[in-house]
């Protein structure tokens, strides 16, 4: 029974351990462990699961005080810290007896039980640290973790804000919530755009409005509005890239064969849903199981943006979308309407003026996405036309991106870039020119995408586990082959410079040789494979050679489809 | 982090004894012969004849004081104000009124209305009157300003531990509100014994009093109401201000705090959005009110009241240098190799190209700039571009430049804003005023103007360069605004070539897509190629794979040699103090040299040629170059520097026409030098001392090595030989035969 009380009745609980302070006691008064109390508490997986989980849905029947569970993305981490005071003389109601109460993990008390006196004797101020969470943004309902809390009691609306400029995305599930850290010397792990998952509990108020008071300094705080608040006990950082599937499907790549196996199912589901066409699943597959893995230098390592060109239409577009939706944990549709770029930004911002229309605080922006998200960007829904001062501002800040994976907020007076690390790619009718990617390939004409009729939801969750587990697995290459690699390159390079050079056309460099090492690590990880043979360099090589085949091919097919045209209006 | 009560001894009468001996006896150190001044009572003096209306109590001067007394009577004094400076305020404010000298004044017509109030109250006698806050009667405002020393925190570091004590933050104001009234004593008057009632209001809300107190209505029982009195009651002067973080005080993957400062009285108006500023204060915690308030008992928001505001302009010569940098910086100084360390260090991740790290080393430092006596101008700030084919990290040594420089801005020529490079005039969202907003060139004044893809740059833009780079200014007229802008900055470009990649087979105008009116600006222009070389393109692979493998970037060679690009900050801030003049040997020295440059028939490219331009840019550089040194005065090892680099930037263009073949060999072309040294004014061949002719070498591009090489290559086949102490060069067969040279 005790893990429900737990639940149910936190703060009651830590009364208990605290058990009674007088008021001599409170300047000596040492503090009792709590958050490793609890940890201690729901050690194993079956009671961590009976608590519940913090969402927009399950808010609606959670009573405040209760414990729960919030996985969520720090939405905003520079919300000014706040002083509280540990203890408090409260008056007991009921038995009309003078108390002091320990206040931590709680912001109010009952009204009705408790009335508070003069506190002065017993103020010890101390500091808590606030962050503004949001839930994951971009992810995908078959990921998301199934909520088991059950509650009878009937469901009622409860007076609370959103508000919608601390959302990435917008969507139904948007939920957002102050979470009050308590064990500040560790809040610096609480990065911006990371998850977490914080075990906590739940205060709101449910019958106060917001007042308006005439001091516009006052009223644009994020702690005047009635937002959910969370006192955190403990956090954990959510692995495996919010992916459920991955801790199973690791279980079961155990032998070759089954890793052989399982990839070639991967390619097969690909290249069906393309009309067979193996080349293309290869590099989607690639770019799903990418991640920057290093930064040297500020220069990204491991990045591979992938632009598929030749895409016809927007319906087009779309279904690639929903495919790709299907399979990644996390992922986010960016359109690029004339109106939409020209006058919402899309990295975040800090803005002057703060008011609930405008956002308060960090006000975020399309691109604030969690790591290892898969970002389509389409270009097929972009127009001609003027773009005005955002827009500029908003496709420079996507080429840095593609470019460097890093985003530049803006505060104002300055900015700040933010390292990014998201599995970008284009959809664009022609070759990308706005978002240079590192590799383009073109569609098969005439390509239909299939969507899967009959969803085998085994096979899904195996593409989905598989992909993420590749995903942040290590990966290795030999010294010798690597030597072998680089005395290729620099031959090639002596060789482009001999006999007659073609002026216009670049000579390899630094930039292909990083290109073609992480293709072949890439193409190793798709393998399920962690270690760079001669066999798996090879067949990077030809792989590359059929892409830049298919490419030149459309290229000039592109080009001759223009002459063709010019030949039959020659009026024109 | 918590507040704790701890027991202090502090006795307040002690308190009041200190500050008043402190006030009264402080005198201000002067030099020479003059009477010192006795600061605060002079001050107050003003006070009380109106001069004045504020009083800093400077934490330096008390310092001073105490250390000056002797006595152990001051212990924990100053320690004690800047832990409970609201207090303290108190304390001081009362030590000061009672210091004051009385004034006596007539009321008349324009007395303010406390005058009046004041001037009956004291006919009256009333002993009921008695009663008025001393903040009423204050015609000042009183502030602590703490020691100069104190180190100013990041924002996110003042914890509640801090609560009651001066505090000194920095920060970059970011909003500030408008100036309000803010009530601070509030006067009645009751309508039934006419007494006069005041209120003092010390928080932000207050419940107005609406019974009259006084003994007369107290004992009558009347319960006479009050009625507010506006012009009797003290309004300060109030501004609220927001100051954030600045980028380089947030911790990766955080986003910057904001603080909320309160301005009072004579502090308002001080600061603007933008601002970089230092502000020292009270740090106070302030109760939740209105909703807030109810929803937790005693939580707080804290506020900052300002003591003393400090505007910053991070320049070189503002920034502020520890004692630990100092010595770095000095003992940088007297190594005879800082140039060459100092330009390696810049962009430590790109290899090579050492030539260009040491001419963007002498930019970041720049020459001196001069004013003659008509009020002509002449620049000291170095232009350089550099050309090269893609991929060959000129946007990263940009990038680099732009963020070492104290103003560096980055920008590309296509412009990525609608503000442009140049200015624009904009309408401002809040104000509705029109308003010129800067662009890059008016951003970078007094620092540097990164501009990529110079090549790509729009025509407008374009001929606002040219004023830029020779005359340092920004001329505008737009929607009715005309005014000229300050730009005095340097700008380092890149451009790449028209063909995509550089075109050895073309000449070098046809290669750079840019007038040749504007290349002349520039003071050196590098051309930077990708050119295939087995040794480099093995190392660079090497690199790459080592990256890959090790998921890190390898251990670069001597890299206890690189500086630390804030030491380079600091050292390029030192260099720029010095003014190095050209003493009259060096001009001799300098004009010898140009007047044999311009005779030297040079290639037949056009924008090549040498002129007045080069031989200011010579100038330019060797003064930077003294800078380097720490001197202020400018050698003739500078001015070959200078030459050296100006050759090496033209080599480089002519390098890559006909892949390196047209060149002579490094031997010949010295030969040839040699040979134009010899050569005396009368016509007869000298012997030529090595040293000098090493000079003359070196200012073409070669070092010593070649020389000697060449030396050798000749005395092989008996043209001269070196002498035995290796000193002077003689002609074999000097003599008669003169054609023989020839």
């Amino acid at each position: 029974m005790t893990i429900e009380n737990f639940i149910n009745n936190p703060i009651n609980e830590i009364e208990k351990i605290i058990g009674n302070v007088s008021v001599n006691e409170v300047y000596s008064f040492q503090e009792p462990n709590i958050p490793d109390i609890f940890k201690n508490k729901f050690s194993n997986e079956e009671d961590i699961e009976k608590i519940p989980i913090l969402n927009k849905s399950s808010f609606k029947s959670l009573k405040s005080g209760t414990l729960i569970r919030f996985p969520c993305m720090i939405q905003d981490n520079g919300i000014d810290s706040e002083l509280y005071s540990l203890f408090h003389l409260v008056k007991d109601k009921n038995t009309n007896e003078q108390k002091v109460k320990f206040f931590k993990y709680q912001d109010q008390i009952n009204n009705s039980d408790y009335e508070y006196l003069d506190s002065e004797n017993v103020q010890t101020f101390r500091d808590r640290q606030l962050v503004y969470c949001i839930n994951i943004p971009g992810h995908n309902s078959w990921a998301k973790e199934k909520n088991n809390y059950q509650n009878t009691e009937e469901e009622k609306e409860k007076n609370y804000k959103t508000i919608n400029e601390k959302f990435p995305i917008k969507s139904e599930d948007n939920f957002g919530a102050i979470i009050k850290i308590y064990d500040i010397d560790n809040a610096n792990d609480l990065k911006l755009n990371t998850v977490f998952e914080f075990i906590g509990i739940l205060e709101y108020n449910e019958q106060q409005e917001v007042q308006q008071s005439f001091d516009n300094f006052e009223e644009n705080m994020l702690t005047s509005y009635p937002i959910p608040h969370v006192h955190a006990l403990y956090w954990n950082k959510i692995e495996n890239n919010s992916n459920p599937t991955v801790d199973l499907i690791k279980k079961q790549l155990t032998d070759e064969k089954v890793i052989k196996d399982t990839r070639n199912e991967i390619v097969e589901y690909l290249s069906n849903r393309f009309d067979g066409d193996n080349l293309i699943a290869e590099y989607i597959l690639y770019n799903l199981v990418s991640r920057i893995y290093s930064r040297v230098d500020s220069l990204p390592v491991g990045k591979f943006s992938l632009n598929i060109c030749n895409v016809k239409s927007t319906e087009q577009s779309n279904e690639i979308y929903k495919l790709i939706q299907n399979i990644v944990p996390k992922s986010h549709y960016l359109s690029l309407e004339h109106k939409k770029i020209n006058s919402k930004r899309l990295a975040p911002s800090m803005n002057c003026i703060e008011s609930l229309e405008q956002g308060i605080g960090l006000i975020s922006g399309e691109l604030q996405l969690t790591d290892g998200t898969v970002l389509v960007v389409d270009e097929t829904t972009m127009q001609e036309g003027k773009i005005e001062n955002t827009g500029v501002m908003n496709i420079s800040i996507l080429g840095d991106l593609f470019q460097n994976q890093k985003i530049t907020y803006d505060f104002n007076y300055h900015t700040i870039e933010f390292p990014a690390d998201l599995n970008l790619i284009v959809l664009s009718e022609a070759k990308s020119k706005l978002f240079p990617c590192d590799c383009i390939i073109p569609l098969n004409n005439l390509t239909n995408i299939n969507q899967d009729k009959n969803i085998d939801e085994g096979l899904l969750n195996k593409i989905r586990g598989f992909i993420d587990v590749m995903k942040i697995a290590d990966y290795e290459i030999d010294q010798e082959l690597a030597n072998n690699i680089s005395k290729e390159f620099v031959e090639k390079r002596a060789a482009q410079s001999k006999g007659k050079t073609d002026y216009t056309k670049k000579i390899l460099g630094q930039d292909d040789l990083l290109y073609q090492l992480n293709l072949a690590r890439l193409h190793t990880l798709s393998h399920g494979q962690t270690h760079l043979t001669k066999e798996f360099w090879e067949n990077t090589k030809n792989l590359e050679e059929q892409r830049q085949k298919r490419l030149d091919d459309y290229v000039k097919d592109k080009a001759k489809n223009l002459k063709t045209n010019k030949t039959q209006n020659p009026l024109r | 982090m918590a507040t704790s009560i701890v027991r202090i001894g502090i006795n307040y009468h002690t308190e009041v004894e200190r500050a008043t001996q402190f006030l009264e006896k402080y005198q201000d150190p002067v030099s020479g012969s003059q009477k010192p001044t006795v600061k605060y009572m002079e001050q107050i003096k003003e006070i009380s004849q109106r001069q004045r209306d504020s009083i800093t109590i400077e934490l330096d001067d008390l310092k001073r004081f105490i250390d000056s007394t002797n006595t152990d009577k001051f212990n924990g004094f100053l320690d004690n104000i800047t832990k409970n400076t609201k207090r303290y305020i108190d304390i001081f404010s009362k030590v000061v009124d009672k210091l004051m000298p009385e004034t006596e004044m007539e009321i008349n017509e324009e007395s303010e209305p406390l005058d009046v109030i004041m001037y009956h109250r004291k006919r009256q006698e009333n002993p009921e009157t008695t009663n008025i806050p001393a903040i009423l009667t204050r015609r000042y405002s009183l502030y602590i300003k703490p020691l100069t020393n104190t180190k100013p925190m990041i924002i996110r570091n003042v914890k509640g531990s801090y609560v009651g004590h001066l505090i000194t933050v920095s920060g970059i104001v970011t909003r500030v509100s408008d100036v309000k009234p803010f009530l601070a004593v509030n006067a009645y008057i009751c309508d039934r014994c006419g007494c006069e009632v005041f209120q003092e209001v010390t928080s932000r809300q207050f419940t107005p009093e609406v019974e009259c107190s006084s003994a007369y209505c107290k004992t009558n029982n009347f319960k006479g109401s009050l009625h507010q009195q506006t012009r009797a009651s003290k309004f300060l002067r109030f501004q609220e201000v927001k100051i954030q973080e600045m980028t380089d005080q947030v911790p990766m993957g955080h986003i910057p705090r904001t603080m909320t400062v309160y301005l009072f009285q004579n502090q308002v108006r001080t600061v603007n959005p933008g601002d970089s500023v230092y502000i020292s204060g009270i740090f106070l915690p302030l109760p939740y009110v209105g909703f807030r308030a109810i929803r937790a008992g005693l939580i707080t928001d804290t506020y900052l009241e300002a003591q003393y505001v400090y505007s910053l302009k991070k320049q070189y010569n503002q920034m502020d240098s520890t004692p630990e940098m100092e010595e770095t910086i000095n003992q940088l100084g007297n190594d005879p190799d800082v140039y060459n360390r100092l330009a390696s260090s810049i962009a430590p991740e790109i290899y090579g190209h050492e030539d260009v790290k040491k001419a963007l080393l002498l930019l970041l430092i720049g020459g001196a700039s001069k004013e003659t006596g008509d009020g002509m101008k002449i620049r000291g700030d170095i232009n350089i571009c550099l050309m090269g084919d893609p991929g060959v990290a000129k946007s990263q040594l940009l990038k680099y430049i732009s963020k070492s420089a104290p103003r560096g801005v980055y920008t590309t020529g296509r412009g990525s804003s609608g503000v442009g490079l140049t200015a624009s005039v904009m309408r401002d969202p809040v104000t509705d005023e029109m308003v010129l907003e800067g662009g890059a060139l008016v951003l970078a004044d007094n620092g540097i103007a990164c501009i990529d893809e110079f090549d790509k740059m729009d025509e407008d833009d374009r001929t606002a360069i040219h004023e830029v780079m020779e005359q340092q200014t920004i001329s505008i007229s737009k929607a009715g605004i005309t005014t000229t802008l300050n730009a005095r900055t340097s700008i380092l470009a890149a451009a790449n070539p028209a063909f995509g990649r550089y075109n050895p087979n073309r000449k070098p105008s046809e290669n750079i897509n840019l007038p040749a009116a504007l290349l002349s600006r520039f003071d050196l222009l590098f051309l930077i190629l990708d050119t295939p070389n087995i040794n480099e393109d093995h190392r660079l692979a090497q690199h790459i794979g080592y990256v890959h493998i090790h998921n890190s970037a390898p251990k670069k060679e001597n890299e206890d040699l690189i500086i630390d690009s804030n030491v380079i900050r600091h050292y390029i801030a030192r260099a720029r103090t010095f003014y190095p003049t050209i003493s009259p040997a060096v001009g001799e020295f300098i004009t010898n040299l140009y007047i044999q440059k311009r005779i030297e028939p040079d290639n037949e490219d056009d924008f090549q040629y040498t002129c007045a331009r080069t031989l200011l840019s010579v100038i330019r550089l060797s003064s930077a170059l003294a800078r380097v040194r720490f001197s202020n005065e400018v050698t003739n090892e500078d001015v070959e520097e200078a030459l050296r680099l100006i050759q090496i930037s033209k080599e480089s263009l002519r390098n890559a026409k006909g892949n390196n073949t047209s060149r002579l060999p490094s031997s010949d072309a010295i030969y040839s030098i040699c040979r134009d040294m010899a050569r005396a004014p009368n016509g007869s061949i000298q012997n030529l001392s090595f040293q000098s002719v090493l000079d003359r070498v070196r200012s073409r591009g070669w070092g010593e090595r070649e020389l000697r090489e060449c030396i050798t290559k000749y005395s092989m086949i008996n043209v001269w030989q070196l002498s035995k102490n290796g000193k002077e060069i003689k002609w074999v067969s000097t003599g008669d035969d003169d054609d023989m040279m020839i």
